[in-house]
């Protein structure tokens, strides 16, 4: 007889996890077109089945807010400028209101409000559009880029990319973002996850804008990495988020609760500019000692970092 | 005529003559010079009996009802258009030509925040080895070249410049990307 219960799997109880992807779909053993279509395929529908089941204990806000970080990163590589994720942090963080944030600041600024507008929406497109400048939102009227189409998100997400490099060869980042939308759309999810940005490269952009047609070919190959990292980040976020939630508790003040919301939703935290008047998104105030004071507890509580390493202008994240 | 052959103290001319010649010259020199002019500039035209203020408030009286004036700076004088007539000016004004009112040296600023956006005055200053005046990025500001970026994570918290989006139209740019390649310009030798 069989005994049942040693085969059944005894689940981790004490820190919520998802499933990474399986080795055969890491492994990259074949470079045949439709080995790796059927890989880059499974990848996705296994992030996809991730974003669903943990709809409500991984907090979208941070974690793609992170992948925003790493495809303007990306995205900025593309244009030839070699910022750290601590540059880009502090454009964003530090730059007073009716200021320019930089180029550096600019690319991490966009790819945020693509990121944090809810797909799901009623003009949802509308909204991410004028976000982009006037040319680049009569690009994607003209080429009418957010029709319907046939084929796979993965196959929209391609055509949506070509289309934009043939019509306008240097605005890869534009291409980039509208791609990921589109994927991200096609894949029911809330909110656009960065999966391409953070992984092309100038010389897959080269060779796709040489040749707009090889766009599914060059870019199928990096389904498969930026799935993996995108879990393994959905991983580390969860990781943290449940720290940072089991504790809030023990905060017992509305301005902490609310304060702890404030790092689900984002990268970096600046307590003297987004917990203090008000802690950002609502109505609740907390004066600039008080939000330093909160931040400080919950570095001391194990469930928050100070990112800079300065000893001011501190920013703190999960 | 030679630097050497310029009369600075005029006693060969009567007191009038004298004032007006001098006048003559710092208006002449405010005239020619795009930039605000120092009183040890106007000190090499000017003799060792001319009260330079005075000869200063006598320019600008007379200037009353022309539609420029005289005006003090930090950095010294210059002549400039009056307020009132500026819309006037900048009606006539063609977007391209602006950009021929800028010297040299407020060229190369500009390059220096160009590629090293966002960077602060004092990192200018270590670029160019001395103080980027504060009249100079008040005129790169004024002409919509440069703007104030994210403050430096520093004491003080000081201002960091970044360029516009019409630095990228006035310079037929499309995007930063677009600026000539500073390895290419540091081999043609034209920065360090």
């Amino acid at each position: 007889m069989i005994d049942m219960k040693s085969t059944l799997i005894q689940p981790n109880l004490d820190l919520p996890e998802v499933p990474v992807l399986p080795r055969w779909i890491t492994r990259g053993s074949s470079d045949l077109p439709d080995e790796v279509a059927f890989v880059a395929g499974a990848a996705l529908s296994h992030l996809d089945l991730v974003l669903k089941g943990q709809q409500n204990a991984l907090p979208m806000g941070v974690f793609c807010d992170r992948l925003a970080m790493r495809a303007a990163m990306a995205c900025l590589k593309l244009e030839g400028r070699s910022d750290s994720e601590a540059v880009l942090r502090d454009a964003v963080c530090l730059t007073r209101a009716g200021d320019a944030y930089g180029p550096s600041g600019d690319m991490f600024v966009l790819w945020r409000k693509v990121v944090h507008t809810r797909l799901s929406a009623s003009k949802a497109m509308d909204h991410m559009i004028g976000h982009f400048p006037p040319h680049l939102a009569k690009l994607v009227s003209d080429l009418n880029l957010f029709r319907r189409r046939d084929g796979t998100p993965f196959a929209q997400a391609g055509a949506v990319l070509s289309e934009i490099i043939s019509a306008a060869p240097h605005n890869e980042t534009f291409a980039l973002m509208l791609a990921d939308v589109v994927l991200s759309r096609e894949m029911g999810w809330s909110y656009t996850v960065p999966l391409l940005g953070p992984v092309v490269s100038r010389g897959n952009m080269h060779n796709m804008i040489s040749d707009p047609s090889l766009t599914p070919q060059i870019l199928q190959p990096h389904v498969i990495p930026a799935c993996d990292r995108a879990l393994q980040l959905a991983n580390d976020v969860l990781r943290r988020a449940h720290k940072i939630t089991a504790i809030t508790p023990k905060l017992r003040s509305k301005a902490a609760t609310d304060a702890v919301h404030v790092f689900l939703t984002y990268d970096a935290v600046s307590p003297s500019t987004m917990l203090s008047p008000r802690v950002f998104g609502t109505k609740t105030p907390m004066t600039d000692r008080a939000a330093r004071r909160l931040c400080d507890r919950l570095v001391e509580l194990g469930v928050a970092r100070e990112l800079t390493g300065r000893s001011s202008f501190r920013l703190y994240g999960l | 005529m030679a630097p050497d052959d310029l009369d600075l103290d005029l006693h060969d001319l009567p007191e009038p003559q004298r004032l007006r010649e001098w006048m003559g010259r710092i208006e002449a020199v405010l005239f020619a010079s795009a930039t605000p002019v120092s009183r040890r500039t106007l000190a090499k035209v000017l003799g060792q009996g001319a009260d330079l203020d005075a000869l200063i408030a006598a320019i600008q009286s007379e200037l009353d009802n022309r539609p420029y004036e005289l005006a003090e700076v930090a950095g010294g004088w210059m002549l400039r258009t009056r307020a009132p007539y500026a819309a006037a000016v900048k009606a006539a004004r063609d977007p391209g030509d602006r950009l021929s009112e800028l010297a040299d040296f407020d060229v190369a600023v500009l390059a220096a925040i160009a590629y090293n956006q966002p960077i602060t005055r004092n990192a200018l200053k270590d670029i160019f080895g001395k103080e980027v005046g504060r009249n100079l990025i008040g005129r790169l500001r004024e002409m919509d070249l440069v703007s104030n970026g994210p403050r430096s994570p520093r004491p003080g918290a000081p201002i960091t410049f970044v360029t516009t989006d019409n630095f990228l139209t006035m310079f037929d740019l499309t995007s930063l990307r677009d600026l000539p390649d500073r390895d290419e310009l540091r081999e043609a030798g034209f920065i360090k």
